[in-house]
């Protein structure tokens, strides 16, 4: 028998903030079993951009929440919570040393392997010495559209950049951050260090907010496209009709993509069948489970999510 | 004195099951899944969860929410078809030492007798369970809110094969024993109660339903007083065996259910949360039993 689904996460840190009569929680979870790594398919894996914990919020709460990661490094894990209903509203009031439950971390991530191969421009590479430079026809320009809460696996993976040291002087690399109001997308972004972390790692940041006019994110990403940065992936994360169209633009362009995709779900590892995706593979529907074939879907050429 | 070792043991069927703890339809998969993670040695049986003939996707999203003591699940039987079950699936349970049943549904008695008669000759499955009472299913008729009905699918699968039947029950029902008395005139071996009861949930702040289907099916400690009165009004009606099923979230839970005559017992959704819930009911049951010296077979049905 293996007992090792879960570990307890120790809540060290909590900053709330408000925006657009919605609250948010940013927590920091101290993992000291597993502050000296992760042992990959041992005690506890380190997550990845785009993977989930379920943590146990309490007695109270018959089921426990998938939440997606912010950031983990050395024994510290991040989340960032949007307060939506009684659970997350129990999160916004956990006391600091709150021992977590948590389990994961589940699902697939995005994929990684795609970072060496990304466009750099030729110039200073102060911290980037073991990057392999290429030709720009040789390499991948990827670009990352967010909208409100999917910044956080798209956090995650600049995050991953930055431990790599990934750094991209002219800013080859775009961010396309959309959201409720200039307000939101600066509290959001102060509260995990976001404009900070893309500067160190040489992404521009393009903050979009609605209430601006009737732009949206993608159409600000659109209208920026030209045959000069025509990206070889996009990755993206956000509400459903917005990943709709994305996947229309990934899919008219004849690109590849990575699509993070949120589900209700109650056990997060492939028991409960809550999370089903509708997806289509050469032709052929079938159903992926979120939880486990997902939540990040490759959209490629006869590669696409049905959605609903 | 009691036996220490084995005093969980339980006869069912004419099987004898390590423990009367069964991993319920629906959170356990085929199986293998749970295997995989928690391991199959500490139930004593497992329910496959629900198949039917052809492949479904199940029910538009989303698909479960928590609710006060429970959750609702509208999942839909969502499955990958009988002969996905029976190819990709079943070998793995071979050698397993479990108790195994297969949930099958169908929408006509001669589809259940049919899907029933494929499972019939595979010697390590033990038991077929009708699923006569999914609720999350608008298109198939619930066999199990009409008494004809739950009689003729229960006869159609009691002719046609020679495995022990269980007819898995709706509380969703004016009087459970009337229906249970048509599945026991049908033939069935055992009765399995209750399935969840229908119920929606809404979001006010939003203004609309949460899940996709807007019905669900209501599990978890909500519904438990609900399924011992049930389970208990069957027992002093029938001389049948029962698992009883809903809300069982701890040895205390299942001790409801087993003073009111239960003979084995299901985990459901609990599970979910609690992957480890039969190694720690079992540990603390066996405490309950030794520090008061009785056995399972003493206190079972002592309240009826």
């Amino acid at each position: 028998m293996r007992t090792d689904l879960e570990t307890i996460g120790k809540l060290s840190f909590r900053t709330n903030f408000f925006s657009n009569g919605i609250d948010y929680v940013h927590l920091v979870l101290d993992m000291p079993s597993v502050s000296n790594g992760c042992v990959m398919g041992g005690e506890w894996n380190c997550p990845n951009p785009g993977q989930f914990i379920m943590m146990d919020i309490g007695d109270d709460f018959f089921l426990d929440r998938p939440l997606s990661v912010l950031d983990f490094s050395e024994g510290t894990m991040e989340l960032l919570v949007q307060v939506k209903g009684r659970g997350t509203a129990r999160i916004k009031e956990l006391p600091l040393g709150s021992e977590m439950r948590i389990k994961g971390p589940y699902g697939k991530s995005i994929d990684l392997s795609l970072i060496k191969d990304i466009c750099r421009q030729e110039g200073d590479y102060s911290n980037g010495k073991n990057i392999e430079r290429r030709p720009r026809n040789q390499c991948t320009r990827i670009d990352l559209i967010a909208g409100g809460m999917g910044i956080v696996p798209i956090y995650h993976y600049l995050r991953i950049l930055e431990d790599k040291s990934f750094f991209n002087p002219k800013s080859e690399m775009g961010l396309f951050f959309g959201g409720l109001s200039i307000s939101y997308l600066e509290k959001l972004s102060d509260s995990i260090g976001l404009v900070d972390l893309c500067e160190r790692i040489g992404v521009k940041l393009h903050n979009v907010p609605f209430d601006m006019g009737s732009e949206t994110v993608l159409d600000r990403y659109i209208a920026q496209l030209d045959s000069s940065n025509a990206p070889h992936e996009i990755i993206s994360c956000g509400p459903e009709p917005m990943l709709r169209k994305v996947q229309d633009l990934i899919l008219s362009q004849d690109i590849t993509g990575q699509l993070i995709l949120e589900r209700y779900m109650a056990c997060g590892r492939g028991l409960c069948l809550a999370c089903g995706v509708k997806f289509e593979q050469n032709g052929k529907k079938r159903q992926m489970l979120a939880c486990r074939e997902g939540p990040v879907f490759s959209i490629s050429r006869g590669e696409k999510v049905l959605f609903q | 004195m009691i036996r220490k070792d084995g005093i969980l043991k339980t006869e069912f069927l004419g099987f004898e099951l390590r423990n009367p703890f069964l991993l319920a339809s629906g959170v356990a998969g085929y199986g293998r899944e749970f295997h995989e993670q928690v391991g199959l040695e500490g139930a004593g049986g497992l329910i496959i969860k629900t198949i039917t003939k052809e492949p479904r996707v199940g029910n538009p999203q989303p698909r479960v929410c928590e609710t006060p003591s429970g959750m609702l699940n509208s999942i839909g039987l969502a499955n990958s078809g009988l002969e996905y079950f029976i190819d990709r699936e079943l070998s793995f349970l071979e050698n397993k030492d479990i108790f195994k049943m297969v949930s099958i549904a169908s929408d006509s008695p001669e589809g259940l007798a049919e899907m029933a008669v494929r499972l019939d000759g595979i010697d390590y499955i033990q038991a077929i369970e009708l699923n006569l009472s999914c609720p999350n299913v608008h298109t198939e008729m619930q066999f199990a809110q009409d008494p004809e009905t739950t009689y003729s699918a229960v006869r159609a699968v009691k002719e046609a094969v020679e495995k022990p039947v269980i007819a898995k029950l709706s509380p969703n029902v004016t009087d459970i024993s009337i229906i249970a008395g048509k599945a026991v005139e049908g033939g069935a071996d055992a009765l399995s109660l209750i399935n969840t009861l229908t119920g929606i949930k809404v979001d006010p702040v939003n203004r609309r339903y949460i899940l996709g289907n807007i019905t669900g099916g209501l599990s978890g400690p909500a519904i438990r007083p609900v399924g011992v009165k049930m389970v208990r009004d069957i027992k002093m009606k029938f001389d049948i065996p029962v698992i009883a099923h809903g809300g069982i979230c701890d040895y205390l839970s299942a001790l409801e259910y087993i003073l009111v005559g239960a003979d084995l017992i299901a985990l459901g959704s609990a599970l979910f949360k609690e992957p480890y819930l039969v190694e720690k009911i079992v540990a603390d049951l066996k405490k309950y039993l030794i520090n008061r010296s009785i056995t399972l077979d003493k206190i079972r049905g002592e309240l009826i």
